[in-house]
C-alpha cells in the first residue's frame, strides 16, 4: 500500500505530530506502507515530486491523508502545492485528483475535518473542510489541533490490518471519538465536588473558566499526549475543544 | 532559461524557487511562499488571552515560540513581569522545542541532501561505511525528536501547540515524578547532540565547497534567546551590520509589501537592509562575525543544539517544584513581545481596546530569510542562491542544499497585508 500525505492550508503540525507517534511509531509504519508523496518526508523535489504524486494516483493503491483546510479563493490560488507540466497545481486541484482513486481518504486535523482555524472568520483564503470540496466521498475524520500522532498511527495500522473502523455520523472513528473529554477527565471528582478553578493553573475543574470538555469528543484523558505523561488538563489548563466542529470560533479563556 | 522548483520538499509549508540560469549559473532567484491564512486578521475582536494559544497554530514545528512572543506582547501591554521560575519553565519548553526541530531538521531534512538514506538516490561524496553510520543515526533521530516533544509536553501538556504557556506565567506545577522524567530526557538529548555534531563533521569534510556557497551577505540580527534568564542566555539581542555589533533597536525594523501573483511573503528589513536570522546569526552575535554559508548555517544549528541541551539540563535543576503562576487581569494598550527562536527573530505586536484584540502584527524569522526582492534589493535566501553553479540543470541539488540550510518555514512566513489593492490582513506595522 502507498500513502499520499498532502499538506494543504494549515500549520503542517499534523505531520509533525504523526512523526511523534509511538507504538506504532512512524518508523514502524513506514515498513508497512510506502509514503510516496509528503512535502515533509520525501527525497524528490519540484517536478519529480509532483510526478510521484501523479504516479501514485495512477497506480490506485494508496491511502490519501489530507491535513490543512482547502483554500478555494481564486480557484485555489491561495495555496499552491507544486508545479507540473508548465502549470502550478493548487491544493484544491490536488485533492480532487487524489481523492478519485484513493482506497481510503483521511482528514488529519481539525482544519481538514471541519475548516478549523484556517477557515475561521474572516477566512480571506475562503478555506473549507476537505469534505466540502470533495462531496460524496467517504472520509475518515481525525480531528485535533493537531490530531495526536498516536491516534493517526493507530488508525493507519488498523486499516492496514483490515480492521473494521466504526464511524460516528460526523465520520470520526468511534474507538477514538466515542466519548467526551468530560466522561473520563481526571478532574471529574473536582467537578462532582464543585471545586472549580478560578483561573488557569489552579487545581480543580476548569468548567467555569472555559473548559469545553463536556461537549468535546476526544480520547485525550486516557491516551494522553506525547509519551503518555501529560495532556492539557493534566498541566492545569482547560480543554479548548480542539477536536470540535466549531473550534476555534468561541472564546478559549473565560473569566469566572 | 527559467527553472521553477516547486515544491521544495523537506521543509514546513510550500516554497517555490524560481531561477534564471545562464550557462549553468544562477543569475537571478525569486522566493515564493504559496499559502495564505491571514492570522492577524482572524485574531481581531478575539479575547486577548486566546492569542497565546491561537498564534501557535501559525506553525506546527515552532509553535511554542509563538506562545512565548504572544504572551510577552500581552504582558508588555499590561506592564506585568513574570517570576524567574516562569521564565525558566518557558525557556525549558522552548528549549525542548528547539531541540525537536534542530534534530528533525538536520537528519530528516538536511542529511538526505548529502548522503543516501532509504535507498540510493544521490552520488554521495561520503564513503559508504560513514554513510551507513549516518544512516543509522538518521533512523534514531526520529526517536530523539519525538523524545524532545515528550519533554516539552511534561511542562506544556501537548506538542505541537502547548497549553502550559499562558498570560502571566505557566500553568504546570512540576512534581518530582515529572522532574525525574525530564531529567533523563534532557540527558539523552544532550548525548545525541554529540552524535549529531559528529555526523555533521563528516558531511563538512566531504562537502567543503559548501563553505563558499549560500552567502546572504552576512548582516545578522537576533531578538535574544533565553535573554530573560541571564545565566542561561544563548544569545543576546543585537544587530551585526557590516560586521559591526550594535544594540538592537526595534525602530529600525520595517515591513514592506511586495505584490506577487502567487506569493504571500512580505519583506521585513532592518535599517532598510535584508538581514539573515537563525542559529548562524546567533552564533555570530554571540562570538564574533562568521561568514554566511551553507555549511556554517548547518554547523551553527547542530552546535547550538548541544548548547541548548546543556542549558536545558542546568535549567531543569533550578525549577521550583510544585510552583506555578498565571494571571487574568490584562488591560488595554499596546504591547510588543520579541524572542529569537528556532529559525531566528520573532516579533509579536498587539493592541488591545475595550478588552479585545484591536490589532495584531507578527513578523517571523522565515519572513526575514525568505523575503522577496524589495526596492531592487534581493532577500537573503535569494541573494544566497545567485551565482551558484549548477552541474546538472535537471537536478539542481546545489540549490536544494542551500535552501535547506535556512530551515525554511513557509507556514510562518506568509503574512502579506494586501493583494491587488485589497486588504487581506488588517495588520500593519505599528511599533510604538
Ligand atoms: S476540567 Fe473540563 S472535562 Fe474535566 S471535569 Fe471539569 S469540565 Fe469536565
Amino acid at each position: 500500500m502507498e500513502l499520499i500525505w498532502l499538506e494543504a492550508n494549515g500549520c503542517s503540525g499534523n505531520i509533525i505530530s504523526f512523526l511523534n507517534s509511538q507504538n506504532p511509531s512512524f518508523g514502524f509504519l513506514k515498513q508497512k506502507i510506502n509514503i510516496t508523496f509528503s512535502n515533509s518526508d520525501m527525497y524528490p523535489y519540484g517536478e519529480a515530486a509532483m510526478e510521484d504524486f501523479f504516479k501514485t494516483v495512477e497506480n490506485g493503491n494508496y491511502i490519501l491523508v489530507v491535513e490543512g483546510a482547502i483554500a478555494t479563493r481564486e480557484n485555489g490560488k491561495y495555496n499552491i502545492i507544486g508545479y507540473y507540466n508548465n502549470q502550478y497545481v493548487t491544493a484544491l486541484e490536488a485533492v480532487k485528483i487524489a481523492s478519485e482513486n484513493a482506497k481510503y481518504i483521511i482528514s488529519a486535523g481539525t482544519c481538514s475535518c471541519f475548516g478549523g482555524i484556517s477557515a475561521s472568520d474572516p477566512n480571506i483564503s475562503e478555506s473549507k473542510a476537505l469534505s466540502e470540496v470533495i462531496p460524496n466521498k467517504m472520509i475518515i475524520k481525525m480531528p485535533g489541533c493537531p490530531v495526536s500522532g498516536n491516534w493517526m498511527a493507530s488508525l493507519l495500522l488498523s486499516l492496514l490490518e483490515n480492521k473494521a473502523i466504526e464511524l460516528d455520523p460526523l465520520g470520526r472513528p468511534i474507538y477514538l471519538y466515542g466519548n467526551t473529554v468530560h466522561d473520563f477527565c481526571e478532574r471529574r471528582t473536582f467537578f462532582e465536588r464543585n471545586i472549580f478553578a478560578k483561573k488557569v493553573g489552579d487545581i480543580g475543574c476548569y468548567l467555569k473558566i472555559g473548559c469545553v470538555g463536556p461537549s468535546t469528543k476526544a480520547p485525550c484523558p486516557y491516551t494522553k499526549w506525547n509519551g503518555y505523561i501529560k495532556w492539557p488538563i493534566g498541566v492545569n489548563s482547560q480543554c479548548i475543544g480542539c477536536t470540535s466542529k466549531d473550534f476555534p470560533n468561541y472564546t478559549l479563556f473565560k473569566e469566572e | 532559461m527559467e527553472i521553477i522548483l516547486s515544491p521544495i520538499t523537506r521543509i514546513s509549508g510550500f516554497l517555490t524557487i524560481v531561477l534564471e540560469i545562464d550557462n549553468n549559473v544562477v543569475i537571478d532567484a525569486k522566493c515564493k511562499g504559496t499559502m495564505f491564512r491571514g492570522f492577524e486578521k482572524l485574531l481581531i475582536n478575539r479575547h486577548p488571552l486566546d492569542a497565546i494559544y491561537l498564534t501557535q497554530r501559525i506553525c506546527g514545528i515552532c509553535s511554542s515560540a509563538h506562545s512565548i512572543a504572544s504572551s510577552r506582547a500581552l504582558e508588555d501591554c499590561s506592564k506585568i513581569d513574570i517570576s524567574f521560575n516562569s521564565k525558566l519553565v518557558r525557556n525549558i519548553i522552548h528549549g525542548f522545542d528547539i531541540l525537536q526541530n534542530h534534530i528533525r531538521h538536520f537528519y530528516l531534512f538536511s542529511v538526505p541532501d548529502f548522503i543516501n538514506v532509504e535507498g540510493e538516490k544521490i552520488n554521495s561524496k561520503v564513503p559508504k561505511e560513514l554513510e551507513n553510520k549516518i544512516n543509522e543515526n538518521y533512523i534514531k533521530s526520529l526517536y530523539y525528536s519525538t523524545l524532545a516533544h515528550q519533554g516539552l509536553s511534561i511542562f506544556g501538556g501537548k506538542a505541537p501547540h502547548n497549553h502550559g504557556i499562558v498570560f502571566g506565567g505557566v500553568t504546570s506545577k512540576l512534581n518530582l515524578y515529572e522532574f525525574s522524567k525530564a531529567v533523563e530526557i534532557s540527558k539523552e538529548l544532550l548525548e545525541f547532540t554529540n552524535i549529531m555534531i559528529d555526523d555533521y563533521q563528516i558531511i563538512e569534510k566531504y562537502y567543503d565547497e559548501y563553505n563558499k556557497l549560500g552567502d546572504t551577505g552576512g548582516n545578522y540580527i537576533s531578538f535574544g534567546l533565553f535573554e530573560d534568564t541571564p545565566e542561561f542566555t544563548i544569545c543576546k539581542s543585537g544587530a551585526l551590520i557590516n560586521k559591526e555589533l550594535c544594540n538592537l533597536d526595534l525602530n529600525n525594523l520595517k515591513e514592506y509589501e511586495v505584490q506577487d501573483d502567487i506569493s504571500f511573503i512580505n519583506a521585513p528589513r532592518y535599517i532598510d537592509l535584508p538581514v539573515e536570522v537563525g542559529p548562524l546569526a546567533r552564533q555570530s552575535i554571540r562570538s564574533g562575525w562568521i561568514k554566511s554559508s551553507t555549511l556554517n548555517r548547518i554547523k551553527a544549528r547542530v552546535y547550538e543544539a548541544k548548547l541548548i541541551a546543556e542549558r536545558l539540563n542546568e535549567m531543569l535543576n533550578l525549577v521550583t517544584i510544585n510552583q506555578n503562576e498565571t494571571k487574568t487581569d490584562f488591560i488595554d494598550g499596546i504591547g510588543v513581545g520579541i524572542t529569537d527562536t528556532i529559525r531566528g527573530a520573532l516579533y509579536h505586536n498587539v493592541e488591545i481596546k475595550d478588552k479585545k484584540i484591536y490589532k495584531y502584527n507578527i513578523i517571523t524569522p522565515s519572513a526575514f530569510n525568505l523575503s522577496p526582492t524589495y526596492n531592487n534589493v534581493k532577500g537573503p535566501l535569494e541573494k544566497a542562491l545567485i551565482g551558484t553553479y549548477i552541474e546538472d540543470i535537471n537536478n539542481p541539488i546545489e540549490i536544494i542544499r542551500i535552501v535547506h540550510s535556512f530551515d525554511p518555514c513557509v507556514s510562518c512566513a506568509t503574512h502579506l497585508v494586501s493583494k491587488n489593492g485589497e486588504f487581506l490582513n488588517e495588520n500593519y506595522f505599528m511599533h510604538r
